[in-house]
């Protein structure tokens, strides 16, 4: 069973009111067995509701 | 995102607004020694037609009225002590929050854009933020209107399809062009240069550029470069200090610091003096102006819109006005037609100037005979609208509320010479009027390929769809799909 991953739309810090306009993600990935839990942060070009969408979609490896 | 208990965030604003001891601070806050005895803060606020927010220094959220509620979808029980972007949730706040540059001498930001309200609707928006002050003039606080104004936008799109926009009247396809482009054109914040004969309406485009640009709500402020001798103007224009020369009794602002937030425009650019163009170019490039007699710079946040009916390319090259000043306010170039080449104009403008004004007369309107409107149709017009309108206004007063015969009109539209005495200062006719009416001469020509066809055809379609991609794709008779596939091979965005 594939980890459970949360992805937190970032305006500076804190969490971005708008996802259409957030440039920053954050994907946090559920502790597995070994009780570790994955932080990523990742930078998108450009603030984009579809580039979001994609991104957060299945098969682009981040779900 | 985490939520504070503001319990001393009112006492924050000021002396003057307090929460009432032993309330919990969503409660009403009151505002004392306004009245005889205390009144309920929050009445006060609900009792306005458009959203209110009151914000402390850290732009928290202190107190909404019941219409910013309804509009947002959040109680004021919720929001109290919340960021305000996370509440509004307006792209003004991730991208320019007015209140993040107010300071102790800024006067109200008015910007407009859009926010998203619980029921995940996208509302178009005007927000106002004003800075609050305690009785020393130290900022404590920032009080926020957001008005909605869906309504102003479906007014707008009716406004687009009719055969005017704010007045101009026109249904020529020079005049559609220019319809088209204006509210794209007025929603950007670039300088404008607006070329073309005397009469053609220089000043109402640029006045209905203000009017459709989210400096709507600023101020207007026009000053004639050719009406006033060079010290006078530019004192005017970048304003003065007192004892800056004789007769300066007592500090002045300039126009441009009256325009901040607003418009400023210079009409007549081409008769400014080359050491104002300076002073302008500097104002251009640092948005701040040094009054006269000030070593303490003033900024200012003003959009130019200047206007000419001289040709500049011209006047650079015999050395009378800036080369670097041109490039500045050539940003964006907007040439109208004169009224001769408009076809099918003149006889609308005739009806409309014969119906608006027999109403201010108080008259009815008449009708024309034949054989003067032949000779009304026919006329060159030098003076372009401006003098059409005058013409009309001569005949219905000369015909006194009758039919409007040959013998009503002046004399002058009679007398056999060389019509088209127009001026010789002619702009060259440019860039975005001109491109579409170049189009269709295009297709034609035998050394264009298919692509370059092809590529105008999107182009003219994006132009008339007013940047919308489903109804150029529509007007082009492909899929959007195939659209967005040939705007990407050509570099179209």
């Amino acid at each position: 069973m594939t980890p459970k991953k949360i992805l937190i739309p970032l305006h500076e810090d804190d969490v971005a009111p708008r996802f259409d306009l957030a440039t920053e993600v954050l994907i946090v990935t559920e502790p597995g067995a070994e009780g570790l839990a994955d932080r990523r942060m990742v930078v998108l070009p450009r603030a984009s509701a579809e580039q979001l969408c994609h991104l957060i979609s299945p098969g682009n490896g981040l779900t | 995102m985490e939520k504070e208990t503001p319990p001393d965030t009112i006492s924050n604003i000021g002396d003057s607004i307090r929460t009432p001891a032993g309330r919990e601070f969503s409660n009403p806050a009151r505002i004392n020694n306004l009245f005889n005895i205390p009144i309920d803060f929050s009445d006060l606020l609900d009792e306005i037609a458009i959203g209110v927010l009151v914000l402390s220094l850290e732009r928290k959220i202190i107190a909404i009225n019941q219409t910013l509620e309804t509009l947002t979808g959040f109680s004021q029980e919720e929001v109290s002590g919340l960021q305000c972007a996370q509440i509004l949730r307006s792209n003004i706040c991730l991208q320019d929050c007015p209140a993040l540059g107010i300071n102790e001498n800024s006067s109200p930001k008015c910007i407009e854009g859009n926010l998203i309200n619980q029921e995940r609707q996208l509302i178009p928006i005007r927000i106002t933020s004003a800075p609050l002050k305690d009785i020393n003039g130290k900022i404590t606080g920032f009080l926020e209107t957001v008005e909605d104004i869906r309504l102003l936008r479906k007014l707008d799109e009716t406004v687009s399809h009719a055969y005017n926009f704010n007045n101009i009247v026109g249904r020529s396809p020079q005049m559609e062009k220019i319809f088209q482009i204006l509210p794209s054109l007025a929603q950007s914040d670039s300088s404008v240069l607006i070329t073309g004969e005397t009469g053609t309406g220089k000043d109402m485009v640029a006045e209905t550029i203000h009017h459709a640009s989210n400096r709507a709500k600023g101020p207007f402020a026009k000053i004639n470069c050719g009406a006033l001798p060079d010290t006078l103007l530019e004192s005017e224009l970048f304003g003065h200090r007192k004892g800056a020369f004789t007769g300066a009794v007592e500090n002045k602002p300039g126009r441009i610091q009256l325009a901040n937030n607003g418009t400023l425009y210079l009409t007549e650019i081409g008769d400014l003096p080359l050491a104002l163009q300076v002073k302008l170019l500097t104002f251009l490039d640092d948005k701040e102006v040094f009054p006269l007699g000030s070593i303490k710079a003033v900024s200012a946040d003003v959009r130019i819109i200047a206007a000419t009916h001289r040709n500049l390319e011209q006047m650079v090259n015999e050395g009378r006005f800036r080369k670097d000043l041109l490039f500045r306010l050539n940003v964006i170039r907007l040439h109208l037609p004169p009224l001769r080449d408009r076809h099918g104009d003149i006889h609308l403008l005739l009806d409309h100037f014969l119906n608006t004004l027999s109403t201010q007369l108080g008259k009815k309107a008449p009708t024309l005979s034949r054989k003067a409107l032949k000779i009304l149709l026919t006329y060159h017009y030098p003076g372009n609208v401006r003098e059409l309108k005058n013409i009309v206004e001569y005949a219905l007063n000369i015909s006194g509320g009758r039919q409007i015969k040959t013998k009503h009109l002046p004399s002058y539209l009679m007398e056999p010479g060389p019509f088209g005495a127009t001026d010789t200062e002619q702009p060259p006719a440019t860039p975005l009027a001109a491109n579409s009416e170049q189009i269709s001469f295009i297709r034609s020509g035998p050394d264009q390929n298919w692509s370059d066809i092809e590529k105008r055809m999107i182009m003219e379609a994006l132009v008339k769809a007013g940047g919308r991609k489903n109804k150029a794709a529509v007007r082009l008779g492909w899929a959007r799909s195939t659209l967005w596939r040939k705007m990407n091979q050509y570099g179209i965005r």
